[in-house]
């Protein structure tokens, strides 16, 4: 019987990897948390909000996000956009990210060769 | 619940909130959160086409979780003893709380046997009372090594770790033990020690003093009194006993379960003798008449009175160490043996 509960924490687990790039690949225009939040998950990234928040603010520690608060119909928001350090560090994960990728591909073809010869 | 006050469950919300942040970033942090949870109510007030009432907010609130759930990431994670230290604490309480365990009930053991004789009532409740000082004084040693290993996960550095880690060789390795095996260089020096000291104590005990030389005349005066001489036949089994499980070991070659657990009993009688030597030794020995006056009531008489209990009490916890590694070893090799040591199970 496949335990749930494990499956769903390897998952989570390999989203959480993809997180930062799916973040900063959407911050090239200014975005705060709820628009983000929702952006992604139009596209199919669902995460969760004590996730997506406080890793907005580690990312504007580390200097890959900048922020401003600004007031709109009386109430503050913070917006955050990509620096011009994240800038720079984006196209390096991004190349990382596709040989990873293409990586993956590889040895999963390998594992369907495997799993194809032994149902033959 | 009470609906009356003003406020509204984003408020209460939000109090819990910045409650658990710290007041550094308390105000920032709660406004984010504040702007995130309006901006969700905002969104599905739009979305349900109604005006955001309590219901809604709760809807909302929950989603986001308890205000635990939300606050935990902000705040970066603490340990009052961290993973790098850890190992390190529990090695220390290993090492620690045992000998203080040792030391207390032999320090308060030697206190109720020092104190004039009692009836057989107030011994139990003094040797409970021991007991449960005991107790307090391990908890009490316990709190403290707690508060140092905090105090140092607090202070030290973390590059202190990590050049430590980069300058780790794996040579540096320590080789595999092997309780099991014996030292027969250790064994045989125990038994020519333990040898003369049975021959020296059971057949010249009484020339056993100081030697003066006086005008070219020999003096001697014996050391050891009467009381002591009662120890004798005690000591004689003990190292009799010792010599014995010595010569078992040689032969053998290895400790075995019957060995350790002989080697326990033999730890405890040590212990046992050790301790009432400890608790009468003001009258095992006596300088009298050997150094006249100095070693009567002098310095040297004290300095030899204290060198003897550093002695003796260093001997107790030597014998409650191996006790604590020979029970170990026989824990330890009973959950071994139900382990098949090759593949094939042999």
């Amino acid at each position: 019987m496949e335990n749930v509960q494990v499956i769903d924490n390897l998952i989570l687990e390999m989203r959480r990897g993809v997180i930062v790039l799916a973040v900063l690949s959407q911050c090239s225009e200014e975005q705060y948390g709820y628009s983000l939040m929702k952006s992604l998950s139009e596209k199919g990234l669902e995460i969760d909000q004590g996730t997506l928040y406080p890793l907005m603010r580690r990312l504007e520690t580390q200097g890959l996000l900048s922020s401003n608060w600004r007031l709109e119909d009386a109430r503050p928001r913070r917006y955050y956009v990509i620096s011009p350090e994240g800038r720079q560090t984006l196209p390096r994960l991004v190349n990382e990210w596709e040989s990873m990728v293409s990586m993956m591909r590889r040895l999963l073809e390998n594992l369907e060769e495997k799993n194809n010869g032994h149902e033959k | 619940m009470d609906t009356k006050n003003n406020d509204t469950l984003v408020d209460r919300y939000l109090a819990a909130v910045s409650e658990l942040l710290p007041g550094r970033q308390r105000a920032e942090t709660v406004t984010e959160i504040r702007s995130l949870i309006h901006d969700a109510l905002d969104d599905r007030s739009k979305a349900e086409g109604r005006q955001v009432d309590g219901e809604m907010e709760a809807e909302v609130l929950k989603q986001f979780g308890p205000p635990e759930k939300i606050v935990a990431p902000y705040l970066p994670e603490k340990y009052l003893i961290g993973p790098r230290l850890f190992p390190i604490f529990i090695m220390v309480l290993r090492i620690a709380l045992p000998i203080i365990a040792v030391l207390a009930l032999v320090g308060y053991w030697v206190g109720i046997h020092q104190a004039s004789p009692y009836t057989g009532t107030e011994l139990t409740a003094n040797i409970l009372k021991s007991l449960g000082n005991t107790v307090t004084s391990l908890f009490q040693a316990f709190g403290n090594i707690v508060i140092i290993f905090a105090i140092l996960q607090w202070t030290l550095p973390e590059f202190k770790s990590t050049a430590r880690e980069k300058a780790w060789d794996p040579h540096s390795l320590k080789a595999i033990s092997q309780p099991d095996k014996i030292k027969p260089g250790e064994l045989i020096t125990e038994i020519f020690f333990t040898l003369v000291g049975l021959i020296v104590f059971t057949f010249y005990a009484d020339k056993i003093g100081i030697y003066n030389n006086f005008n070219g005349q020999w003096s001697f005066t014996p050391v050891l009194t009467s009381a002591f001489y009662a120890y004798i036949p005690w000591l004689d089994l003990l190292w009799i006993l010792t010599i014995i499980m010595d010569m078992i070991l040689l032969r053998r070659g290895a400790w075995k379960t019957s060995t350790r657990i002989y080697a326990i009993a033999l730890n405890l009688f040590s212990i046992g003798i050790t301790a009432s030597i400890l608790t009468n030794l003001q009258y095992l020995y006596t300088l009298k008449g050997a150094l006249g006056e100095l070693g009567v009531a002098g310095i040297l008489s004290s300095v030899l009175n204290q060198v003897l209990i550093v002695a003796l009490v260093i001997t107790i916890i030597t014998s409650a160490v191996k006790i604590i590694r020979m029970s170990w070893q026989l824990i330890k090799g009973r959950d071994i043996n139900l382990m098949p040591l090759n593949r094939d199970g042999s």
